[in-house]
């Protein structure tokens, strides 16, 4: 029990000071605390607990004001250390309105200007665009790549077209088990042979639904005014648009292999190396 | 709520809710799923509320709105006909054209695109008895504005003629794109009642809070590029060293 109480004791007497506890051969990270105290104008005293909560005034109002969220022009003019700052600046805020909305909830009392949470979610959005775009722009001129994960149409394990997203493993694909059993196309497994020839009857009908819904929109558009009688390819992009219609891709397409000279020339639709030789084993 | 006043306030601050971010409106519009039956003994019922939605002259976040496009209950299906160019803006001055008021000049007050339709101050209205409770009170009639259609309905007017006229969107000397009757060509200009939100009626009277970054500091340019990534940068700017080699890893 001494041992136990003495670890404890030292345990609180260090207080704030935990940098104390971490070995010197780790390399030295400033701490967050002293990053947001030099931007952070409010001079907090007092309890920094609640930074969790708004200002006082703001408990029983209706409305709080506030600004509009930062655009992409607005945020491609900053330094990258800039925008680290913004970013803790965000969550900060984010984590305030998310336990004001908890208390009202508790207390079934509406929220004040709720529209502020979808706002620092847009600026927060914004700001990883444009760390991806200088981080894709560097790629380009170290590899010819821009190393985007762009989901792609390929063949599962049960036979089936999916768009299936590339990430990031530690051990090759013929060595993860999991992957293969889900992923690793070689043919049509025997045991959803039935099932994928009735996905296709499906996928068809739906299809065809869709179509049916267009052009019994365009009947119902020129009936009503005949002045859009002359300009029916229009009506006929907005409604597939709309109704979220993809024209079916012809079959050679999607059991033929691309041949290497067909492959397309930009550099951002560029298959892995060895995807175009061994296109059936990936 | 129901008042003896003209209904305009509920409208008023309706222009495309373009202040507002889409995700917001998007969430407070569907409650999401209704689920029926769930006391396990049948299987559950599910009904989406993703679909078509209509829009009304409330706003979809409004309990009215939800109500009207209830899952459950058999919807109406409205078809609007895509206009290729919108020239309608709030406070433009318009004559109606068909209908109970037409040949009167009015205001528009509120707009709603999804729909093509256009409320107009004061106008092309209706009367609705409210009754109150109590057997022995009097019912109470409220005005509200009906919709107009945009095309069929409602015509813009020539600030030279004041005379209803059709509008095309043509380009300066200096090369702005500008509003211009084809009768005359006189230049119709924008109202100042379009910019109007819930937050603010003019984007220069909009004076900066505590949490808003002034004007000074948004334009200021503080980006050097160099060639390195984001994350190399701030481990330098910090002081950040590295010195374990990185494992291998595969993307596929």
């Amino acid at each position: 029990m001494l041992k136990i109480i003495s670890r404890f004791n030292k345990a609180l007497s260090l207080g704030n000071d935990l940098s104390k506890l971490i070995p010197k051969t780790t390399p030295a990270v400033l701490p967050l605390h002293q990053l947001t105290k030099k931007f952070n104008s409010t001079s907090v005293t007092g309890n920094k607990l609640m930074e969790f909560f708004d200002d006082k005034k703001n408990w029983t109002e209706e409305k709080v004001k506030h600004g509009r969220p930062w655009t992409l022009d607005e945020l491609r003019l900053k330094s990258n250390v800039d925008l680290h700052k913004l970013w803790y600046i965000l969550h900060k805020e984010r984590n305030m309105l998310l336990t004001m909305e908890e208390i009202y909830k508790q207390k079934d009392l509406p929220m004040p200007s709720h529209e502020r949470i979808a706002k620092v979610d847009e600026t927060m959005e914004n700001v990883l665009g444009v760390v991806e775009e200088r981080n894709i722009a560097f790629n380009l001129l170290e590899t010819g790549e821009t190393k985007k994960l762009i989901p792609y149409r390929r063949y599962n394990s049960f036979g089936h077209i999916q768009y299936y997203k590339p990430r990031e493993y530690l051990v090759p694909w013929y060595l993860n088990r999991m992957w293969k059993l889900k992923y690793h196309y070689k043919k049509i497994p025997y045991w959803s042979k039935f099932y994928s020839s009735l996905n296709r009857v499906r996928l068809r009908k739906e299809r065809r639904k869709l179509v049916k819904k267009v052009d019994y929109s365009i009947h119902k558009v020129t009936e009503k005014h005949p002045e859009y009688a002359e300009n029916k390819e229009y009506l006929r992009e907005y409604f597939e648009k709309k109704y979220g219609y993809k024209p079916p891709r012809p079959y050679h397409e999607l059991v033929r292999k691309p041949a290497p000279n067909e492959l397309p020339k930009n550099i951002q639709e560029r298959l892995h190396p060895k995807k175009q030789f061994y296109d059936d084993e990936f | 709520l129901f008042k003896k006043m003209v209904k305009l306030t509920a409208i008023l601050n309706w222009n495309g809710f373009h202040n507002i971010p889409k995700k917001y409106i998007r969430r407070a519009m569907f409650n999401g799923v209704v689920y029926e039956n769930t006391h396990e003994m049948t299987p559950p019922v599910i009904y989406d509320y993703h679909k078509d939605w209509v829009y009304d002259e409330f706003a979809p976040w409004t309990k009215m709105a939800q109500i009207r496009n209830d899952p459950r209950q058999p919807k109406k299906k409205i078809i609007v006909p895509p206009l290729i160019e919108w020239f309608f803006f709030r406070g433009d001055k318009v004559q109606i054209m068909s209908g109970k008021d037409a040949g009167k000049q009015g205001l528009i007050n509120g707009i709603i695109k999804q729909r093509n339709w256009v409320f107009v101050a004061g106008l092309n209205c209706k009367l609705t008895l409210q009754s109150t409770t109590g057997a022995a009170a009097d019912g109470e009639y409220t005005l509200s504005e009906k919709p107009l259609v945009v095309n069929r309905d409602v015509k813009l007017i020539d600030p030279s003629d004041l005379r209803p006229c059709d509008v095309e969107f043509r380009y300066t000397e200096d090369g702005q794109r500008v509003r211009v009757s084809k009768r005359t060509g006189q230049i119709l200009p924008i109202p100042p009642d379009a910019e109007a939100t819930i937050d603010y009626a003019k984007k220069s009277a909009y004076k900066p809070g505590d949490k808003d970054t002034p004007p000074n500091e948004l334009i200021k340019e503080t980006f050097e590029p160099k060639y390195m990534s984001v994350e190399q940068e701030l481990m330098k700017e910090y002081g950040i060293k590295e010195t374990r080699p990185r494992a291998e890893t595969y993307v596929y």
